[in-house]
């Protein structure tokens, strides 16, 4: 799939990669994947936010999987760049989306459902 | 009865309310895990008194009185996870963070937070003896006529109650209790700290070196 046309930027942390590889799931890695484009073209479809530890930080569902990103722009205005703490901010454009990392929530409901 | 996943979080959570609120309200310095457990203990019983299912530790009775291992496991992970100080167990930042995200849940089901206020209210300061001699003269069982004292060591005392003699639970989502579960699992908050240190570093990967291969 591609992501080409989007009007966002995107980048994500080391920690997203290595999570995303150690799935080896390819059906997750493509919702996963299908989700990050999903974003990156309408990142204000859903909001949902993190809490506790996870604060500052969008979060979507993805089957039982749970990505966290921050949007800049939305990151800024709402004043969590002090939960984010990114270390180039200052030189990223508003229309940036950084992802953080993936929560497998498996565990933390009742249940199969996957 | 097995504790499901939201009696955990619930555990969890109501623990870090008790403590904040000893340390707050009470203006306490230090909490002991002796103290702590039976701080538990006296607040879970007034829920079960009223068949509220709040806390949900198994408690058995030991030397030093009521002593749940569960709640010791729970401590441990709340220690693990930053909610507490090593010493003291003294609420962190972390812990006032996560009472202020969850402020619509306390709200919700004040009338269980409120019992845990009451018992802190007599005996958060009460010194240790005179706290377990206390417990020790409470009586137990059906007509009052043994003590806590009376118990022989390792009988039972509290544990999850039965849902069909539970006549108010707490109200949570299953997102509330997913939110609180990771907030508690010491792997995620690394795995958490981990991101967080390369988004700190500058320590970026383009969608195709993501993605690509996959």
């Amino acid at each position: 799939m591609s992501r080409s046309s989007q009007a966002y930027n995107i980048d994500f942390t080391e920690k997203f990669e290595k999570q995303l590889k150690k799935l080896r799931d390819k059906i997750r890695i493509k919702r996963i994947n299908e989700k990050v484009i999903e974003i990156s073209s309408a990142p204000y479809r859903n909001i949902d936010f993190g809490v506790g530890y996870w604060r500052g930080k969008r979060k979507e569902r993805v089957g039982d999987d749970r990505i966290f990103f921050a949007v800049c722009e939305q990151c800024r205005r709402e004043g969590h760049q002090s939960y984010n703490n990114c270390e180039s901010c200052h030189t990223k454009p508003n229309n940036t989306i950084r992802f953080f990392e993936i929560v497998d929530s498996h565990k933390y409901n009742e249940g199969p459902r996957r | 009865m097995v504790r499901t996943l939201k009696d955990k979080a619930m555990d969890y959570f109501l623990t870090v309310y008790l403590v904040n609120d000893a340390f707050s309200r009470r203006n306490i310095r230090f909490l002991s895990e002796t103290k702590l457990q039976k701080l538990v203990f006296l607040s879970e019983k007034s829920m079960i008194d009223e068949r509220e299912k709040g806390f949900n530790f198994y408690f058995i009775k030991l030397t030093h009185g009521p002593f749940s291992q569960e709640l010791r496991s729970t401590l441990e992970k709340l220690l693990q996870t930053r909610f507490f100080n090593d010493f003291g167990l003294k609420p962190t930042h972390n812990a006032k963070l996560i009472l202020e995200d969850f402020q619509d849940v306390i709200e919700r089901n004040h009338t269980f937070f409120q019992k845990i206020t009451i018992v802190n209210d007599r005996f958060a300061t009460m010194p240790l003896e005179r706290l377990l001699n206390t417990i020790y003269e409470m009586p137990w069982g059906r007509g009052g006529a043994r003590t806590i004292a009376d118990l022989p060591p390792r009988t039972p005392m509290l544990y999850p109650m039965k849902p069909h003699i539970v006549m108010r639970e707490l109200k949570i989502t299953d997102d509330e209790v997913e939110n609180l579960l990771m907030n508690f699992d010491p792997r995620a908050v690394k795995d958490l700290s981990e991101a967080m240190r390369d988004a700190r570093e500058g320590r970026w990967r383009t969608y195709e070196q993501v993605f690509s291969g996959l």
